[in-house]
């Protein structure tokens, strides 16, 4: 008995030998690592990575095109675009998805890559370029929201931190600057080579422009509630002797591919352009009255390169016939037969006229709200970050503000440069009817640089709120900051609208940080007034 | 290292190895047993007979330390030479044994055996594959034989337990037959995990990987492994519930375990060789229908239709009254009148067909056994062109090589092919989001002859709405497509030392290798440019097993104890190829698209263990175990990635101690504690990066793959159960009760909790958390009538589970387990709740529980913070059981009862919106007429007061300078469009449904020819009419079927275009020879 007990034990034991001998191949800590992914990697991908989704991520672009296009009356008719930003339709759904958006995709990638490359002198200009590119998007998102998490927020990994502080606006804008400034400094020339460029190709010196002319547009940003504060930023950054951005050439702009993909990770084709062009066959990206009136009256030669009508001969849209001119000519009405939504209203809401046409026997209505030129629904539109043009505006409001910036070049010069750079990048990055020099000068004449500080003001902002229609994030916030352009809300064109009487000056808190961030949240909407209110003004907005 | 290769080949060396001994050992018919020479001076006559005198065909006698034997003839008589003083063992398959002493030469004897399920000493199948007596148990355990799923057959095998087990909810996905199942025993024990049972099949787990589900953007539901089980395979499933039960199998049983035993070849008979037949043919129609359906307004918006409409508004039912006098010209340029088509919808489905064939071969002699099955089963769905096929081939051979050296062999390979798997969901193709929405007077079956232009691109019919694709187009042309190949074999040795010890070591493996590929050609509204996604997954896993087991006796104690050793280890790879932008068009492979990305991924992981048990009884009336298991998981790190778990149990039988047992025949108590711990899924604890598959101007891209915050300080799971209950049989186990309390905490779990994205994560991976499971199951099984020749069974099983969710951490009190596409709801686990509160905006209402309306709107305002709509889980659930048994006639009927859950239907909520719902008449006709007074009148909207129209149910809420607050009701008469629009984007509340229901799942109606009729040419013959899922008794959601959750983890409570569901008539035939 007991030999056959000790035999069985030792067969026993011997089975299990076998069987951790099994395991001893295996380390298990190797086998816990995911043989398809790394444990670290070049933080110029994640560079590039986020400079990609400036122009490429739909997810970012939704509310710009759902809500900034409607609120600065840019686009109007298309049916979300009206229903956000047009009937200022309070949805949850959007403002989650961008929020959830720029934390989970772009920040944590820029705030990761900064942290593995801070102190390390091999890799400063990569630090520095992931510091940029983290201020622009923050700039949007504090501008979007208000108080937004800042200093701790996208560091669950690197400190644990899953309920991160809303910061004031100010504190977030005042290191925004230092970010900037920092960052201008450190870029150096003989440094790393910035491999993820895909701006400049790793040049360096149109970096530290870059630099300069973001913090010019943040500078600008702070006029309302602290002119002296900007003022103070403006004369610095003037002093620099990296210089400012010199002209088109250098302007941060994202090469974009021609592809159309809903594929939420697809970041290689403009977001924005394809959230135009729409999911349906045909684009219902419609021109608001109150842009295209503002064109129309000042006689610009952009009005009819941006608004187009066009029929439904083909699914296609860009096989689809321009049948701008035939219209206007055909019905004798000429320019007056183009009937732009206005705000608060769908495209099918008061139904345009239209006219007989007895040769194709066709009653031409539908066709008479001008479109979207299909040049800027197309997916290869530049991903814009920072231009040349918005800085020469910028510089004329501070050259029109004030007159000690040691900046050799006036106002009206600035202005001048900008609007001829205005026109000139659509003429460069778009295809459309190119727009002649002639065509310029005899806009800049007909509609002369005032001479009075508020006229310059209000002529300068006016013109930036039209260039910007392609940039809907600054559009928004140059709107609020500046006043300009004047804009009357959907309700005073008789519109019903339901979760704002008046334009929205900001995007509610997604609600699921009342269950997952209750002590941030709530000291952000205390500091609002006690509700989370989307009539409420950002700091700088006050 | 183990080798896949080496593994696979050593199973088929063994397998056909034993094969041969069998088929060419010895080719001697056996009517009899080979007589030993000795001295035999009795000779012995008898008769074997069943219950009701019904002889038995092929019983065996043997007789108790002899080689001879003898077996009964079609009359039951057998005749037998055996020394005097013998015992005889008189065996029939289903029945209990019966053992007698040859006194005398006897030419008369008469031997009636009783079938098995009236025997006390039922055997179950336990933990780790050992068969216990069922008295022994200290806790709860449940069976089903596998002639009960034989005849009625679902297509997932795991779908036919519905309503047999107290406590086993069974839920199907709006998938269909080629979708998985979602089993939970017990409730949810598990935040946020998938807390699904661990299969085990012949002692080897089973990979019983999701290999795609749909979330609240849509996908597919790839099936899981256990549908691929053939039915007639099975000889019994065993649920073990709790903990105790389960804790032999370790962290992967934490949600209980379901042990599947398939058949052993056996004689059949008298004969070498048996072959049984079974075939089965069922109808399938479509069981429910979208009902709850205005038919008074057709398409159009704001109650007209404008001559361009017919392509912008065949979604939207907002238009005027149907008029059959009013003609309309269609997108196909037909003209048409414009009135409420009847049944439209239902006739897009079509008449299912699903035959089930399966051949089973049986030999054994002696101690060799072999069984060949090959089942064949082919479906035809009711969705036009949808089907799949499944080939199923098994060899399971027992034999002894060695004296005391048992081997058992089994090889399976299943092969599966399934043709257009239902999208579901908010994916683009799932053809219910089309067909609910499309206005009553648009016949679904126009669009079946023009869906493709003569030049093979899409007929456009809708502006290329991409969320309306036709239906047609997606089915013929879009069709997707799988094929799995599964292989799994195992080998078990076992080494019988004497009576009381033995030693077994099984090895067992599975290799599925699945591809599903899915197509949009070019023009497709949303893939223009042609798409095409190939799916690969490979799948292995290997369980190494050693068990020693000692057993003895000492007086009147019985002890015994085993220890034992496994490896389990998985790993999955998954690669995904994307392709876009077709070239070639008239071939779909992946070389006629310009553009492809590839991902590749991976799942595995290890866990080693070592285990001890222990028993003891005394008397056989009171029985005590103890188990003790040790884990070490790849998953968790190391130096936490060990842990140890121990269980109790008990039963005490009290009925040895009566005297009187007329009345209660058998008494049971029992009780257990347990304790398991868990691990997780691999690659948690830290943080990795990935390159993008996107080509960018060859540039790379490169990001944190992480959406989960990793832990490199995880801890395993711990679940403490206590379980206590009685096992009653009373007026000689005619009527048996059998009651289970039980009450289960999970500690530390391992959950992924969602955290504020501004952390730049969705969630972080933690241990905390409690959640408590306290439930009752009671299992009624009675006999209330017993005649000569009738006979009738009743079961009744009840289970109600609470499930509270005790804590979560750092003043977190509700965590997401998933988020619906609409209407920002989302299923949670929340604090002092039952899990799966479904929560959302509600309206806003006053003190009174009046909704609060915005007097300038008419609109209804909104909490601005999430609220308790409604709960996912089911207060109870329960079932029915019966049969009718005359002669050889039996009718059977099993009733399957769920009570108390709630379901958000997105299905209603679309059809609101889209004005389709009954809801949306209400107002209609008279905002009709105020728009036309207006419009008469040239007012703009604005300056209008509407005449009537949609006035919403509520107060207007207003201040006077005091601040005193009046309510009045609101009178403000809006466009019922807008409301309906405006309240299906804030808010669920209106469409969260009661879904309780009382289904049929099955009844069958089965004839046995009586053995005289058949005995020339088969051994039995029986014939069933069978139905599947006949009628649904009750339910309360409208439109579609309570089972139409769109996938098997966090998304209960959520449905979304699900399909209607299948019922299922048809002809079940058993014959063996």
């Amino acid at each position: 008995m007991k030999t056959i007990i000790r035999k069985c034990l030792t067969t026993f034991l011997y089975t299990a030998c076998i069987i951790c001998g099994f395991s001893s191949c295996n380390d298990f800590e190797e086998l816990n690592q995911d043989p398809t992914k790394a444990s670290t990697i070049d933080p110029n991908t994640q560079l590039t990575n986020a400079l990609l989704c400036i122009g490429g991520d739909w997810g970012v672009a939704q509310p710009f095109a759902f809500y900034y296009c409607g609120f600065v009356q840019h686009l109007q008719g298309d049916y979300s675009t009206t229903s956000d930003g047009g009937e200022y339709l309070n949805s949850d759904y959007e403002f989650q998805a961008v929020w959830d958006r720029m934390y989970t995709v772009l920040l944590k990638n820029l705030v990761d890559g900064i942290n593995r490359t801070q102190g390390d002198s091999s890799m400063v200009n990569a630090n520095s370029a992931l510091r940029i590119t983290k201020v622009f998007y923050s700039t949007i998102i504090t501008d979007m929201f208000g108080d937004v998490p800042y200093f701790d927020a996208c560091k669950g990994y690197i400190s644990g931190n899953v309920k991160p502080a809303y910061d004031k606006q100010e504190l977030i804008y005042k290191d925004m600057l230092k970010e900037l400034t920092e960052a201008e400094a450190n870029l150096n020339e003989n440094g790393d080579a910035l491999s993820g460029d895909i701006i400049y190709k790793g040049d360096i010196a149109k970096w530290k422009s870059l630099a300069n002319a973001l913090n010019l547009r943040l500078a600008m940003r702070l006029t309302k509630v602290e002119p002296e504060f900007a003022h103070e930023q403006v004369k610095n950054i003037l002093s620099r002797s990296s210089g400012m951005l010199k002209s088109n050439a250098d302007n941060a702009l994202v090469e974009m591919m021609d592809m159309l993909d809903w594929d939420y990770n697809e970041h290689r084709r403009n977001g924005l352009s394809q959230l135009w062009r729409g999911r349906e066959n045909y684009p219902t990206c419609y021109i608001c009255s109150t842009f295209w009136n503002k064109m129309k009256d000042t006689s610009d030669p952009r009005l009819l390169r941006i608004g187009r009508c066009y029929d439904e001969s083909s699914t296609n849209p860009f096989s689809r016939n321009d049948v701008t001119e035939y219209i206007m000519n055909k019905s004798g009405n000429g320019i007056n037969q183009l009937q732009p939504v206005k705000p608060g209203f769908y495209w099918w809401d008061n139904w345009p006229n239209g006219f007989w046409d007895a040769d194709k026997s066709f009653w031409w209505d539908k066709a008479c709200r001008p479109m979207l030129n299909n040049a800027f629904i197309k997916g290869n539109c530049p991903g814009i970050i920072c231009t040349y043009a918005e800085q020469e505006y910028l510089l004329a409001e501070a050259n029109s503000r004030w007159n000690d910036l040691n900046d050799n070049t006036t106002a009206e010069q600035h202005y001048n440069n900008a609007v001829r750079a205005s026109m000139d990048f659509l003429n460069s990055n778009y295809n459309i009817n190119k727009i002649g020099n002639d065509e310029i000068n005899s806009f800049l004449s007909a509609n002369p640089f005032p001479s009075d500080a508020e006229g310059r003001i209000k002529t300068i902002n006016e013109q930036l709120w039209i260039y910007d229609f392609l940039n809907p994030a600054e559009a928004y916030s140059n709107w609020r900051r500046s006043g300009y352009p004047e804009l009357k809300s959907s309700v005073e064109y008789g519109a019903k609208v339901k979760d704002s009487q008046s334009i929205p000056r900001r995007l509610f808190y997604p609600l699921t940080e009342q269950t997952y961030n209750p002590e941030g949240y709530y000291s952000a909407v205390k500091s609002m007034g006690g509700t989370d209110s989307w009539n409420a003004h950002v700091w700088w907005d006050k | 290292m183990y080798n896949k290769r080496k593994f696979v080949t050593l199973t088929f060396a063994v397998l056909f190895g034993n094969f041969s001994i069998i088929a060419f050992a010895d080719n001697k018919p056996i009517e009899k047993y080979d007589v030993a020479v000795q001295q035999n001076d009795c000779k012995v006559r008898g008769t074997v007979t069943d219950e009701n005198g019904e002889p038995l065909l092929g019983a065996t006698i043997k007789v108790k330390n002899n080689k001879s034997g003898a077996v009964t003839n079609e009359n039951g008589v057998f005749v037998i030479d055996v020394p005097l003083h013998s015992s005889l063992i008189v065996s029939y398959v289903g029945y209990s044994s019966k053992t007698i002493t040859v006194t005398k030469s006897d030419q008369n004897l008469k031997v009636m055996l009783s079938s098995d399920s009236k025997s006390l000493n039922e055997v179950v199948v336990t933990a780790l594959g050992i068969k216990r007596d069922k008295k022994a148990l200290g806790y709860a355990i449940g069976e089903v034989k596998g002639d009960e799923l034989k005849k009625a057959k679902e297509i997932n095998v795991i779908n036919s337990l519905a309503g047999k087990i107290p406590g086993l909810v069974i839920s199907q996905t709006a998938g269909g037959p080629s979708g998985s199942s979602r089993v939970i025993i017990r409730g949810n024990t598990e935040l946020t995990g998938n807390n699904q049972p661990l299969y085990v099949v012949d002692g080897i787990p089973l990979d019983n990987s999701n290999f795609g589900s749909a979330d609240r953007f849509g996908g597919y539901d790839l099936g899981d492994g256990i549908s691929s089980i053939n039915p007639d395979d099975v000889e019994s499933v065993s649920v073990l519930k709790g903990p105790a039960a389960s804790a032999l199998y370790g962290s992967r049983a934490s949600h209980g375990v379901i042990l599947i035993t398939t058949k052993k070849g056996k004689a059949a008979g008298n004969k070498r060789l048996g072959v049984e037949f079974n075939s089965t043919l069922t109808l399938e129609h479509q069981l429910t229908s979208y009902d709850n359906i205005q038919t008074t307004y057709g398409q159009g918006n704001d109650g007209r239709l404008t001559l361009t409409d017919d392509r912008n508004s065949s979604s939207s039912s907002w238009g005027p009254k149907y008029d059959a006098g009013f003609n309309l010209k269609y997108f196909d340029g037909q003209t048409r009148p414009f009135n409420y088509i009847k049944n439209n919808i239902d006739g897009f489905f079509r008449t299912g067909i699903t035959a089930t064939n399966s051949v089973v071969v049986n030999s054994a002699k002696d101690d060799n056994a072999i069984r060949l099955t090959y089942t064949n089963m082919t479906n035809r769905d009711i969705l036009p062109n949808t089907g799949m096929s499944r080939n199923t081939f098994n060899i399971r051979t027992s034999s002894k090589i060695l004296k005391k050296l048992d081997v058992d062999v089994k090889v399976n390979y299943v092969r599966e092919d399934v043709k257009n798997r239902p999208a579901l969901s908010d994916y683009r193709t799932n053809v219910a989001n089309n067909l609910i929405t499309l206005a009553g007077n648009f016949d679904q079956s126009w669009l079946k002859n023009n869906y493709k232009k003569s030049n093979g691109e899409y007929y456009d019919w809708n502006n290329g709405d991409v969320w309306n694709i036709n239906p047609y187009w997606i089915l013929y042309e879009m069709e997707n497509k799988s094929a799995k190949n599964q292989f799994s074999g195992s080998v078990l040795l076992k080494y019988t030392f004497n009576d009381h010890l033995y030693l077994q070591v099984t090895g067992g493996g599975d290799i599925c290798n699945m591809d599903f590929q899915e197509y949009a050609p070019y023009t497709t509204p949303g893939n223009e440019i042609g798409y095409m996604q190939k799916s690969k997954f490979n799948n292995s896993s290997y369980n190494i097993e050693s068990l020693l087991g000692y057993h003895n006796k000492y007086k009147d104690f019985e002890y015994g104890g085993s220890v034992g050793a496994n490896i389990y280890h998985i790993d999955n790879k998954t690669q995904i190829v994307t392709a876009k932008n077709m070239q070639m068009r008239s071939v779909i492979a992946l070389q006629s698209f310009l553009n492809k990305e590839i991902s590749e991924g991976s799942y595995r992981k290890q866990i080693n263990s070592l285990y001890g048990m222990a028993n003891i009884s005394y008397k056989s009336f009171i029985y005590l175990d103890a188990t003790l298991r040790c884990d070490k998981s790849s998953t968790l790190p190391t130096g936490n990635n060990t842990y140890v778990y121990p269980s109790v149990s008990s039963s005490f039988i009290f009925s040895e101690f009566l005297t009187n047992k007329n009345i209660l025949s058998f008494g049971k108590l029992r009780a257990s504690w347990a304790q398991v711990g868990s691990d997780t899924d691999p690659y948690q604890l830290g943080l990795t990066y990935t390159m993008d598959d996107k080509n960018y101007n060859n540039i790379p891209v490169g990001y944190i793959n992480n959406g989960v915050i990793p832990n490199k300080d995880l801890k395993p799971t711990r679940t403490n159960s206590v379980e206590l209950g009685f096992d009653l049989k009373f007026l000689n186990n005619r009527l048996g009760i059998d009651v289970t309390y039980y009450n289960q905490r999970s500690n530390n779990q391992i959950m992924s909790m969602k955290t504020s994205t501004s952390s730049g994560y969705y969630s972080q991976l933690i241990n905390a958390g409690c959640i408590e499971n306290k439930g009752l199951e009671i299992a009624l099984n009675a006999r209330p009538v017993q005649l000569k020749d009738f006979s009738w069974d009743l079961g009744v099983n009840f289970a109600k589970n609470s499930n509270k969710v005790v804590e979560l951490k750092d003043g977190i009190n509700s965590i997401e387990l998933a988020s619906a596409r609409w209407a920002g709801v989302s299923v949670c686990a929340k604090v002092g709740e039952q899990y799966g509160a479904i929560m959302g905006q509600d309206f806003m209402r006053n003190k009174d529980g009046q909704i609060i309306i915005d007097g300038s709107t008419g609109l209804p305002t909104f909490t601005s913070d999430m609220k308790v709509l409604g709960s996912a889980a089911w207060d109870w659930t329960g079932g029915v059981n019966t049969a009718i048994t005359y002669k050889n006639l039996t009718l059977s009927a099993i009733f399957d009862i769920k009570v108390g859950a709630d379901l958000f239907s997105m299905t209603a909520r679309k059809l609101a919106m889209s004005g389709k719902l009954t809801e949306t008449l209400d107002g209609r006709d008279a905002w009709y007429i105020s728009e036309e007074q207006r419009l008469a009148a040239g007012v703009s909207k604005n300056d209008w007061a509407a005449t009537g129209g949609y006035v919403a149910d509520g107060v207007v809420q207003t201040k006077d300078t005091d601040g005193n607050v009046t309510y009045t009701k609101n009178t403000k008469a809006i466009n019922p469009n807008d409301y309906w629009t405006y309240v299906g984007n804030k808010t669920a509340a209106p469409f969260i449904y009661d879904n309780s229901y009382v289904k049929v799942r099955e009844i069958t109606f089965g004839y046995t020819l009586p053995k005289r009729f058949i005995n020339k040419w088969a051994e039995s013959v029986s014939v069933s009419f069978v139905a599947r899922n006949p009628f649904i008794l009750y339910k309360n959601v409208p439109n579609i079927d309570p089972d139409s959750n769109y996938n098997n983890s966090g998304g209960m409570g959520l449905e979304y275009g699900s399909l209607p569901s299948r019922r299922s008539y048809g002809l079940n035939v058993n014959i063996k020879f």
